[in-house]
């Protein structure tokens, strides 16, 4: 059970041990590897790399390990270092924590320290023991955390908390000037995003900058010259907290949309539906994706993603027309759908079999046949513009006979949504640092065969 | 058609950004306005320095094990090398290269010793200077960088963990290597140890540089010039009477691999501090201090390296 897989430590620090003297990693539990080991050494922080603004309490660290682990640090200042200098010895102590744990801990670094830190595993030794054990934490957290939202947005308010958002999903390396309370700041900021995405963060709250340390987000202190080198580097955003101008942000991306809707209503809740619908599955750069798809597929009247197909199997069988929910399946009770608008709604039916049929009303009426192959022409039309082999011979194959049993006005209004859905995805495709050519005309090719003529039927 | 507004064409500022800028140690592309390396980290200041001069500068690469006193040796020789006119005199090139002197000298001045160097080569203090030797007709310029001994370590036992510290060791025309005879007379065999696996990769390092036909006797006159310096000599007299007669007795391995493969070399022994003492701070915490600066054979070993290279 990884999630019960013990959590292995070291410590980074100024010592006089028998291997070697000055920084380095005085001492490891049996269970880290030699890879990870050179990692730790390589990302470990040496003399005068706490800021000046870092608390007592220390830096908190957190970045990938090359075996799937993470490690989540505590730096902090303590006793003098081994050549009697006179200096602060920085110390560091590292848990490599196995993916199952960091998943227990809604993969947050903060929640993980503070359960560390009130197990008593962050001590600080003055003589580093050569041998340290591996150990096992308890508890776990949520992967929400409304508090701190609520302070971010009114520290900064939501359209400055929404543009961090951005800044933090579309740059490599984030440097944040000016932030009163680092370590509080970003833990808001990582919960806002899905748990999924958090491991893909690695940041500082209290390190100096250093090309040695590739942090994603850190803490930058006001010194000119580390934020002139920063700032010359073309994959970095410098974000000056005392001089936010929110008007003058461009124009968010799909899911910072979404933060910045629930900070602004403080509907935390939504969010949290949302963080559980997303699973696991959803990476950092399908983030977008898939707020777009999720918003499209909303209004599509049925959901896109082939690996929620038995909860939208659920979630449409509990719809109502009118777009209520008919109290069936308490299951799902918690989930977004309860909110959701009803799927498919008839555009003013103007005449025929079923012209005013909603695609509730299909299910409704026994038809669950006809939404299940909806369904899977949905999943179909997202595997083809992902270039996923096969795809284009579903479309071929489930839209000619969606065609015929469907009413005209329903085949309009799917014609009308897949293009709304293209012109979002191309949209998105545009705006790209690196536009995807591939994947436009992958748009292209699947809306040419939902409008091939042969298959349009009479009005 | 009729103009509404004058927009000035900029975009040839981005064909600067075109143009990569190789860095002086590793030779890594840099756009233009680069502050260090993307490499190595090296600071591209030597470039512009560098490029000002009709000839590549001279890089002395100054390795030591952890707290052997290479921060206080190096600033320390260019506060006296800045100083004197008579014999040999260097001038300090950009105002980088006056941090690391600065430093040494801001420290000694207030009884302590200089904090320790971090780790991190983006916060190395790095020397470009002009050497002047009376006698000689032409100038010319050198590069020392002030390394951490953690640094250098680290890439001995994982190599191209720190690109810098290899680039520079293949670069370099000379070698100050400094020994702490302190650790030595405690019984430590590390300083020992260190130095052996120092010349054992300068050894691959010239190899891997030489081309393979010529053969290994070239290999070891393509060898640089080594100056194995015992520091802190003012706790360890013995050393200022025979450093190579030392270098003999408690280091034997070093001594025989610059026998073997380093014709080159040269022990000397050098003090900074007449005297050293241990004061406790905040009750606790034991510091070292320099009683007094009283240098001593500091310029030796750095004239003797010149005067190899010149050669």
């Amino acid at each position: 059970m990884t999630h019960r897989a013990p959590i292995e430590q070291a410590v980074f620090t100024s010592a006089r041990s028998r291997q070697r003297d000055g920084y380095h990693l005085v001492a490891t539990s049996p269970g880290v590897t030699r890879e990870d080991a050179h990692e730790l050494a390589t990302w470990g922080p040496t003399h005068d790399s706490l800021c000046d603004h870092c608390p007592a309490s220390g830096s908190i660290n957190f970045h990938r390990l090359p075996s799937g682990n993470c490690c989540v640090s505590r730096t902090v200042a303590s006793g003098s270092e081994y050549s009697n200098r006179g200096s602060r010895r920085i110390y560091t102590q590292c848990l490599v924590v196995p993916p199952g744990v960091m998943a227990r801990f809604a993969n947050n670094p903060f929640r993980l320290i503070e359960a560390a830190s009130a197990s008593g595993r962050l001590d600080v030794f003055d003589d580093v023991p050569p041998q340290l054990e591996s150990f096992r934490l308890v508890g776990r957290a949520s992967p929400f955390d409304g508090e701190s939202l609520r302070w971010l947005a009114s520290e900064i308010g939501p359209r400055s908390a929404a543009a961090l958002v951005q800044a933090a999903m579309s740059t490599h390396v984030l440097g944040i000037l000016g932030a009163s309370s680092s370590e509080r700041l970003f833990s808001a900021l990582i919960t806002l995003f899905p748990p999924s995405c958090r491991s893909e963060f690695s940041l500082s709250t209290g390190l100096r900058y250093s090309p040695r340390r590739p942090f994603r987000v850190i803490a930058l202190e006001d010194d000119a010259g580390l934020v002139r080198r920063l700032g010359q580097r073309t994959d970095a955003v410098l974000f000056d907290m005392s001089g936010i101008r929110p008007e003058s942000f461009p124009r968010f991306g799909p899911w910072v949309e979404i933060v910045l809707e629930a900070l602004q209503t403080e509907q935390w809740n939504r969010l949290a539906q949302w963080y559980a619908e997303i699973g696991d599955d959803v990476m950092m750069d399908g983030l977008d994706r898939f707020a777009v798809q999720r918003k499209s597929s909303a209004s599509f009247g049925h959901r896109s993603q082939p690996e929620h197909q038995s909860r939208r199997h659920h979630r449409l069988a509990t719809c109502r027309p009118d777009g209520g929910d008919t109290g069936h399946g308490s299951e799902d009770r918690g989930s977004p759908t309860k909110s959701a608008p009803p799927r498919r709604p008839s555009q003013g039916a103007p005449s025929g079999r079923a012209a005013a049929l909603t695609t509730s009303e299909i299910l409704d009426r026994g038809q669950a046949a006809l939404m299940e192959k909806l369904e899977q022409l949905d999943g179909a039309v997202l595997d083809a513009i992902n270039g996923r082999e096969g795809a284009r011979e579903r479309i071929q194959k489930l839209w000619p006979d969606l065609v015929s049993q469907l009413s005209p006005p329903l085949v309009d209004e799917s014609r009308q949504q897949f293009v709304q859905f293209a012109v979002r995805e191309w949209l998105d495709v545009c705006e790209r640092a690196a536009p995807d050519p591939a994947r436009a005309v992958a748009v292209l090719d699947v809306l040419a065969l939902l409008f091939e003529p042969d298959l349009s039927h009479e009005p | 058609m009729s103009a509404k507004a004058v927009l000035p064409m900029e975009s040839y500022r981005l064909a600067q950004y075109a143009v990569h800028v190789p860095c002086y140690v590793c030779e890594g592309g840099n756009a233009f306005d680069a502050e260090l390396c993307r490499h190595c980290y090296a600071p591209m200041a030597l470039v512009n320095q560098s490029g000002k001069q009709k000839t590549a500068p001279h890089l002395i690469a100054t390795i030591g094990h952890s707290n052997a006193g290479k921060t206080v040796y190096l600033g320390t020789l260019m506060d006296m090398l800045s100083r004197q006119n008579d014999h040999l005199h260097l001038t300090a090139r950009g105002a980088f290269s006056i941090s690391l002197q600065q430093r040494t000298m801001a420290a000694l001045g207030v009884c302590e010793f200089p904090e320790k160097t971090p780790g991190e080569p983006d916060r190395w203090n790095w020397v470009y200077g002009q050497v002047r030797i009376p006698a000689r007709r032409h100038d010319f310029d050198l590069v020392m960088p002030d390394m951490a001994g953690e640094s250098i370590i680290e890439e001995l036992d994982h190599p191209n963990t720190f690109p810098v510290v290899r680039a520079m060791l293949k670069k370099a025309s000379s070698i100050l290597m400094l020994i702490d005879p302190v650790r030595i007379e405690e019984g430590s065999t590390d300083q020992d140890f260190f130095a052996m696996k120092v010349l054992s990769y300068l050894s691959d390092l010239i190899e891997s540089v030489s081309e393979p036909t010529k053969k290994r006797k070239k290999n070891v006159t393509s060898a640089p010039p080594i100056a194995i310096v015992f520091t802190k000599s003012d706790q360890c007299d013995v050393c200022f009477d025979d450093p190579s007669g030392y270098a003999e007795k408690h280091t034997p391995g070093l001594w025989q691999q610059c026998q073997e493969r380093f014709p080159h070399h040269r022990f000397f022994a050098t003090g900074v501090v007449g005297a050293c003492a241990t004061r406790l701070v905040f009750g606790s915490v034991r510091q070292k201090v320099p009683l007094r600066v009283e240098p001593r054979g500091v310029i030796d070993p750095f004239q003797w390296l010149i005067e190899q290279t010149k050669q």
